[in-house]
C-alpha cells in the first residue's frame, strides 16, 4: 500500500509513531493508526493492503470523525451546548460565518489570541466529511 | 472609569484597542488563565468569578443569563449581552460585534457613567432588553425599542436595578 493511494489530510508533518503518545489505533482492519502527538495528528500505515472505495471512504470518516472529535466539544455548560471550539467559548457557527465574510483562518485566530491548528483541524475535519455521495 | 470583562466569544483585539482608543472605558480581554482547559471554561465557572467581581461581563451568549440565572447572584456587577433579535437568520458577521456596540454607544452616550449593576441588558440593532436577577430568577423589566424616550426609559431601568434593596 503506497502513501499517494490515500490522500490524507494536509498534516503538517507525516511523523513516525512515537512511544509514549496516545495511540488511536482505529484503523487496524487498513492498516492505518492515527495518533496524537503534542497537538498534531500523525496517519501512518503499516503494511495496509489495497483498498476499494468502501474502505476509503470509511478511512476518511474515520479521519474526519478523529478531527472532528479533537476540535470540537459540545458541552450543555459551554454556551448552553452549542458546538465550540475547543479549549474556547467560540461558537463554530461563529468561525464559519465569519470566515464566509472574507475572515481567514490566521486572522481569526489573531483577533481572538487562539491557536489556529484547532480551527484548521476542524475544518479538515468538516471538509472530509463532506468530500462524499450524501445521494446514495 | 469602569472595566468591562469580554467573554472569550467577543474577545476580539479590534474590539478591545477600540475601547482603548476612545479612552472612556477599559475593555478586559479574556484572561489567558480562563483558555487553560481543554474543553473551555464552563459557563458555571467563568460566572462565578466575574459576578463576584466589579467589571460588567460583556458576551454574544444570549443564554447564558437565562440559563444559569440560578448561579448569579442578585447583586452583580451587570451581564451585556450583544446580538440580533430573534428571527435573525444567520449568526453575528465579522465586526458586526463592534458595530452593534457602538451603534448603541453614539446612542446611548451616557453608557459609560451610568452603573449598570444588577442589570441583564441584551443589545439588538432594533431593541434594548432590561432584565434582572432576583433570587435565581430572570425577571424582564422591558424590552424597548429605538423610538423617542427609550434611553430615558433604559437610564431609569438600570438606576432601578442598581439601587434595588439587596438580600
Amino acid at each position: 500500500m503506497s502513501e499517494a493511494l490515500v490522500p490524507l489530510p494536509r498534516f503538517e508533518e507525516w511523523n513516525e509513531i512515537k512511544g509514549q503518545s496516545q495511540n488511536y489505533a482505529l484503523m487496524k482492519d487498513y492498516g492505518i493508526s492515527v495518533e496524537k502527538i503534542g497537538d498534531e495528528f500523525s496517519f501512518q500505515f503499516v503494511g495496509a493492503e489495497l483498498i476499494d472505495d468502501e474502505k476509503w471512504l470509511a478511512l476518511r470518516l474515520l479521519v474526519s470523525a478523529t478531527l472532528l472529535h479533537e476540535s470540537v466539544v459540545v458541552d450543555p455548560d459551554i454556551r448552553g451546548g452549542v458546538p465550540v471550539l475547543r479549549g474556547t467559548r467560540i461558537s463554530l457557527s461563529q468561525i464559519l460565518i465569519e470566515i464566509s465574510d472574507g475572515e481567514t483562518v490566521g486572522g481569526f485566530a489573531d483577533e481572538y489570541d487562539i491557536d489556529d491548528k484547532m480551527i484548521k483541524h476542524f475544518l479538515e475535519g468538516l471538509s472530509i466529511h463532506l468530500d462524499r455521495s450524501f445521494a446514495k | 472609569m469602569t472595566t468591562f470583562q469580554l467573554d472569550q466569544n467577543v474577545n476580539r483585539k479590534t474590539l478591545a484597542r477600540r475601547c482603548f482608543a476612545e479612552g472612556r472605558a477599559v475593555a478586559k480581554r479574556f484572561p489567558v488563565e480562563w483558555k487553560m482547559y481543554d474543553k473551555g471554561f464552563k459557563d458555571p465557572q467563568l460566572l462565578p468569578i466575574v459576578m463576584a467581581g466589579n467589571r460588567p461581563l460583556v458576551t454574544n451568549d444570549r443564554r447564558i443569563a437565562s440559563d444559569y440565572a440560578d448561579i448569579i447572584p442578585t447583586a452583580n456587577p451587570g451581564i451585556i449581552i450583544v446580538g440580533y433579535p430573534l428571527g435573525h437568520i444567520c449568526p453575528l458577521r465579522r465586526g458586526e460585534i463592534e458595530k452593534i456596540i457602538w451603534d448603541f454607544k453614539s446612542r446611548f452616550p451616557i453608557w459609560d457613567s451610568v452603573t449598570w449593576s444588577n442589570s441583564v441588558v441584551e443589545i439588538t440593532p432594533e431593541w434594548v432588553e432590561v432584565s434582572h436577577i432576583d433570587l435565581g430568577i430572570l425577571n424582564l423589566d422591558e424590552r424597548i425599542d429605538y423610538s423617542d424616550g427609550w434611553a430615558e426609559k433604559l437610564e431609569n431601568h438600570l438606576k432601578i436595578n442598581a439601587n434595588k434593596r439587596l438580600p
